[in-house]
């Protein structure tokens, strides 16, 4: 059965003006995407595929009114297709209303926070927190995404007890030097501290026995090496499964490429989604990566566990000069297999988490 | 409906086996998480590895849950 994943932007605008955003370079438009487009953008995708993962993305999506929301899942319900709804968001203005909604209409809720070092990098902190309860007294368990950067590489280990004594699960994304994060230099970060304190943090995890939340990074990197099979779009081939529909109504590959260089599509111009694969643009970024995957699977061990990456960061590395996310990879890779191999006879005194996807292995 | 008549879609549908193949991959459908057994960590797909925070984190009902 066909599937699509798309992220959404209803909105550039954002309440919140973090110190390495990587929106920055787009701006904060407060224009909002054209509900009619919307609906047109939904309807071309339920005519191919069966199962569609919508991710309201932005900016910061919930700007966008309740109403909109409103109007566009009534209209997704007349559909076919079976559609998935996940909400990116700051978490400052969750409010009573729209967690109702949002439960109400199954919609998954992440956050964007930074634990201990958030008033640093993003603000609004006890807010945060608070909204994050109001979440949990709903029902909901939701994770986080939180972004390391040389302030907080140190700290990774009382991070993640922070994260577990608020029951959040969570996610960490090394920073890399894009959007704001150019202007801010001082939080650079730099690529053998992340991987030196990544290591350490991975082993307190995979040995963290009272390891009461999710978190995916690292078992990501676990199914990576013993699995040599992934998911999450970074290390499984997005390119045809992944569409970004931006408050423009132009489609692109992912949120991180919309460019004219990688733009698909415009929505209001398009008779069949297939013509956002059907064009230039595709056809090149598909050539490109194949390219790029012959050369690694020539030169590099690591192939079969991550698949030559992320498009977005191979484009974007190669016209930055630099390859950080491929260093940095690679020697997680080499440690933690190493790792794996070490421990893997003694998995009944570890993390559940680490033990179980060894176990099925 | 013009663009697709152009375009040299056999060409582009070889291009994506090759690139679906040098991953071990051959369905042609674009499968997603939904089919990916691995994914039990009841979070949502990482769709990049950089410093956008916007991947929403764990997974709240299991109704429409990742497995």
């Amino acid at each position: 059965m066909a599937q699509i994943n798309t992220l959404i932007k209803p909105t550039h605008e954002c309440n919140m003006r973090c110190k390495y955003c990587f929106h920055e370079k787009y701006g904060y438009d407060n224009k909002l995407l054209d509900i009619n487009i919307l609906k047109k953008y939904i309807k071309l995708l339920s005519k191919k595929y069966h199962y569609i993962n919508i991710v309201w993305h932005g900016g910061e999506p919930l700007l966008a009114p309740l109403s909109y929301y409103e109007e566009i899942y009534d209209f997704c319900k007349k559909l076919n297709s079976q559609i998935f709804y996940s909400l990116q968001t700051n978490g400052t203005l969750l409010t009573q209303e729209n967690i109702n909604f949002f439960k109400e209409n199954n919609t998954n809720i992440g956050l964007s926070f930074d634990g201990l070092s958030n008033d640093l990098t993003r603000s609004f902190t006890n807010k945060i927190l608070n909204n994050i309860t109001l979440l949990q007294e709903n029902g909901f368990y939701p994770g986080a995404v939180m972004v390391v950067n040389q302030y907080n590489v140190n700290n990774l280990i009382n991070e993640y007890e922070f994260f577990k004594s608020k029951k959040l699960g969570m996610k960490i994304n090394p920073m890399f030097n894009d959007g704001a994060a150019k202007e801010n230099n001082f939080f650079n970060l730099n690529p053998d501290d992340y991987i030196k304190n990544f290591i350490n943090f991975f082993k307190y995890w995979a040995n963290d026995k009272d390891c009461n939340i999710n978190v995916s990074t690292c078992e990501e990197l676990v199914n990576l090496i013993v699995n040599e099979h992934s998911g999450v779009c970074t290390f499984n081939s997005c390119l045809g499964k992944w569409l970004c529909l931006d408050s423009n109504g132009c489609i692109y590959p992912c949120d991180r490429l919309c460019t004219d260089k990688y733009r698909l599509g415009d929505t209001k111009n398009m008779f069949s989604i297939n013509e956002v694969f059907q064009n230039d643009n595709f056809l090149s970024l598909l050539e490109n990566s194949i390219k790029k995957r012959e050369e690694c699977i020539k030169k590099c061990e690591y192939y079969k566990n991550c698949y030559a990456g992320c498009n977005a960061n191979a484009i974007l590395s190669k016209e930055n000069n630099d390859n950080v996310a491929c260093y940095i990879q690679k020697n997680i890779l080499k440690e933690i297999k190493e790792y794996i191999t070490y421990s893997k006879n003694s998995l009944e005194n570890m993390n559940y988490n680490y033990a179980r996807i060894l176990n099925k292995k | 409906m013009k663009n697709e008549k152009k375009f040299n879609t056999k060409h582009l549908l070889e291009l994506y086996k090759l690139y679906l193949i040098q991953a071990n991959q051959e369905n042609l459908n674009m499968n997603n998480y939904h089919s990916n057994e691995h994914d039990n960590s009841n979070t949502h797909p990482d769709y990049h590895n950089n410093s956008h925070d916007n991947t929403p984190g764990k997974m709240i009902l299991k109704k429409y849950g990742t497995n």
